[in-house]
């Protein structure tokens, strides 16, 4: 199912697609995006995957050999893995620092929309929810089923449902998972931060209003130095 | 019991209502709320709860709005409220070649900045600090060296290491898009569980706060802070110095928590005193009461807690590709095939691309560049410490590239005013601007394809100081004593 992906507001409700392994621990966003290679695709970016040419940037340090020449142990240099939207990960995925711009929306624009892990860099969750991008958490049993199916299924779709939250894996029994509520509430819904925010408005001014009398040298820094 | 079972019963709701129409600013202590620094800073500023454990939060301070996100919002027409409480530095961006005040294009991703900064102050947001301002520097050296970081405030910005300000006694994290701080004041995040590290032991000659750091986060794991809020307290942090806090709290992301703080106390508040955005004479007081609600109580509890010995702990130095590869400056490169099953794939990895031989001690490892500078620890008293190792001695002659980077533009003057700059050229350091610089390798300053560079900063990940080069972490003058060496060195040999 295509997603428009727009700034915020995303629609996620079911994803069907390749899912491909990549199984380490504590990946951290200056290895998926590295600095002297720094991804800068615009939001129209077309869709190709990261094994296509636009997403050749992506994993540059780990991904070729020093003279450039693609590493074939690496996931996205494979036939099998080039146009896969689900990534099966580990711990502390995508940690470090944020990348928005280098690491979750071209990821997205490529077509990148479901991560399945045990565990994600806290700055990277954040910004996941405003791309549209799922993440679930699995204990890693699970994982290492997970990938043992894919790699004995190329070619094989996967299912991610956020309404019934379950993956369906054909020939196996579905996985169910859990997600923060209100995540799940919003890219159900693809409510933007905004709507979200808006019923609260007035209680935030109130707050805001009754602690500029109360705390007013924060309002005022470097005030009455008179 | 829980916090969401406490609120639904009657007495919870009760006491709920009670808060609701109470100040900001009045203290809430109850029984099963935890009772630590961050449950009383998070309570205070909770405008809603949004489902389940996320809440809408009031923001006392942004770091963040550019001029050209500031002004694209003028030109949509929102109405943009307390500019007060934004202040904005290009610190990733600038160069940090002596040159760029004559050349403003050095540098990557340079803008007009000026141009577009004046725009933006006659809206109100003063606080814009281009490289010329005497406030600039690295952005978490700014906000507490100025005063803007204070304590019982719920702090935000972009980058990830905006942690550090936690050290003030205040909630932090990074990763915040500035956009909904601009446009409503608030933001929408998930409450952390706590975790407290309690640090023990005292500090051998010639270990530092980084070192404590890297220690904590090697015995802990580089994931182990996921879904927390860390306070770093104990004797050993009470000990520290302000600056030295900061460079504790700077790391609390590398070990998965955006959130690092430490209590604040008169160390802290001394600290603050008199600085230009502190609170003024008129207020002190007022602010000092309010302050000193903040610690966590005697009583609290948290959701988890460590204890880190750093009795008969050594300098640090990280040997692999991750923070939590960090080991004792004597000690010897670890072998994958003993270390535990869930990491022999990533330690392998870490020695392939290293280029390191497990089993050979890490000291005497050659270094091709040094580099001091960074949010880590780049203040004057690291720069002081740095000076006194380097006063009379040279870096060794096979070492390519040496800098220091000041953290800001008044470190920088103070470090001159101080003959520091002095010492560090004498020794055969390049003496640079503030700026973020080779911490990331991405705007100009990088570290050479195929170089070793230990440095005081706060990731050695694949690729991160720039393509091909290996990070060595360490503190700030660890890496003055290997400078001088030429290989990781030991700077207790050297006091």
């Amino acid at each position: 199912m295509a997603q428009e992906i727009r700034r915020g507001g995303h629609v996620f409700d079911v994803h069907e697609g390749l899912a491909a392994p990549f199984m380490f621990d504590n990946v951290s966003t200056d290895v998926i995006a590295p600095a002297l290679t720094n991804l800068t695709e615009g939001l129209d970016a077309p869709r190709g995957g990261l094994g296509s040419n636009r997403g050749a940037t992506a994993f540059a340090n780990i991904r070729y050999r020093a003279d450039g020449s693609p590493r074939q142990d690496f996931v996205f240099n494979q036939e099998a893995y080039r146009t896969a939207s689900i990534m099966v990960v580990g711990k502390n995925y995508a940690t470090g620092s944020s990348r928005v711009t280098g690491v979750t929306r071209p990821l997205a624009a490529w077509g990148v929309r479901v991560y399945i892990g045990e565990s994600f860099g806290p700055i990277f969750l954040t910004n996941a929810v405003q791309y549209g991008v799922l993440t679930v958490e699995l204990p890693r049993e699970t994982l290492n089923e997970i990938v043992e199916w894919v790699e004995s299924h190329h070619g094989v779709r996967m299912r991610v449902d956020l309404e019934r939250q379950r993956i369906e894996t054909p020939g196996r029994d579905p996985i169910a998972f859990e997600t923060d509520p209100r995540v799940r509430n919003k890219l159900l819904n693809g409510l933007h931060d905004l709507e979200e925010i808006e019923p609260h408005l007035p209680a935030a001014r109130a707050m805001r209003a009754r602690d500029v009398e109360e705390r007013p040298w924060i309002y005022r820094p470097g005030d009455d130095r008179r | 019991m829980n916090r969401r079972d406490f609120i639904t019963t009657s007495v919870g709701a009760g006491l709920l209502v009670a808060a609701s129409s109470r100040s900001l600013f009045a203290q809430f202590r109850s029984a099963g709320r935890g009772g630590t620094m961050f449950d009383k800073i998070w309570d205070a500023h909770v405008v809603a709860n949004l489902g389940g454990e996320t809440d809408l939060l009031q923001v006392d301070r942004c770091i963040g709005g550019s001029p050209t996100q500031v002004l694209r919002l003028v030109r949509e027409g929102v109405e943009l409220r307390n500019p007060e409480i934004f202040y904005n530095v290009p610190d990733h961006t600038v160069s940090t070649s002596p040159e760029r005040y004559a050349d403003p294009s050095l540098g990557w991703g340079w803008q007009p900045y000026e141009e577009l900064a004046d725009e933006m102050r006659e809206l109100g947001f003063t606080k814009a600090f281009g490289q010329s301002d005497p406030r600039f520097g690295i952005m978490h050296v700014v906000g507490p060296e100025t005063g803007l970081s204070q304590p019982g405030m719920v702090l935000c910005a972009g980058d990830s290491h905006t942690c550090t300000h936690g050290a003030m006694g205040l909630i932090s994290w990074g990763g915040e898009n500035s956009d909904n701080i601009l446009r409503t004041g608030t933001v929408i995040r998930r409450r952390p569980r706590t975790m407290r590290v309690n640090i023990v032991g005292a500090l051998g000659p010639g270990v530092r706060a980084k070192d404590v750091i890297l220690r904590t986060i090697a015995q802990l794991g580089t994931d182990s802070g996921t879904g927390f809020a860390v306070e770093y307290a104990g004797p050993v942090v009470r000990a520290l110095s302000q600056e030295a806090r900061f460079s504790i709290c700077n790391l609390a992301v590398e070990m998965a928590s955006p959130t690092g703080m430490v209590s604040p106390d008169d160390t802290t508040y001394e600290y603050l005193s008199g600085r230009e955005f502190a609170p003024s004479a008129r207020y002190w007081d007022q602010a000092l009461a309010f302050w000193r609600t903040l610690p966590t109580d005697d009583d609290a509890l948290f959701d988890r807690e460590e204890t880190i010995d750093m009795t008969g702990v050594e300098p640090q130095v990280t040997w692999g590709i991750n923070p939590e590869h960090a080991i004792g400056i004597g000690e010897r490169i670890p072998d994958p095939d003993r270390a535990p099953a869930g990491k022999r794939a990533t330690y392998r990895q870490a020695i392939e691309y290293s280029r390191l031989t497990p089993g050979e001690p890490i000291l005497g490892t050659p270094i091709d560049e040094a580099f001091i500078g960074s949010c880590v620890e780049s203040r004057i008293s690291d720069l002081r410490a740095a000076a006194a190792i380097l006063e009379g001695r040279r870096v060794a002659s096979t070492v390519h590239s040496a800098w220091v980077v000041p953290g800001s533009n008044a470190v920088k003057a103070q470090a001159e005013a101080e003959g520091l700059d002095r010492i560090f050229k004498d020794a055969g350091f390049e003496w640079r601007e503030s700026g973020c610089s080779k911490c990331y390798g991405s705007n100009g300053d990088y570290v050479e394809p195929g170089h070793r560079c230990i440095s005081n900063s706060n990731r050695n990940y694949i690729g991160r100081q720039g393509r091909e080069t290996n990070t060595l972490l360490a503190s700030t003058t660890t890496v003055a004593a290997s400078a001088i060496a030429g290989s990781v060195a030991d700077v207790r040999a050297l006091l």
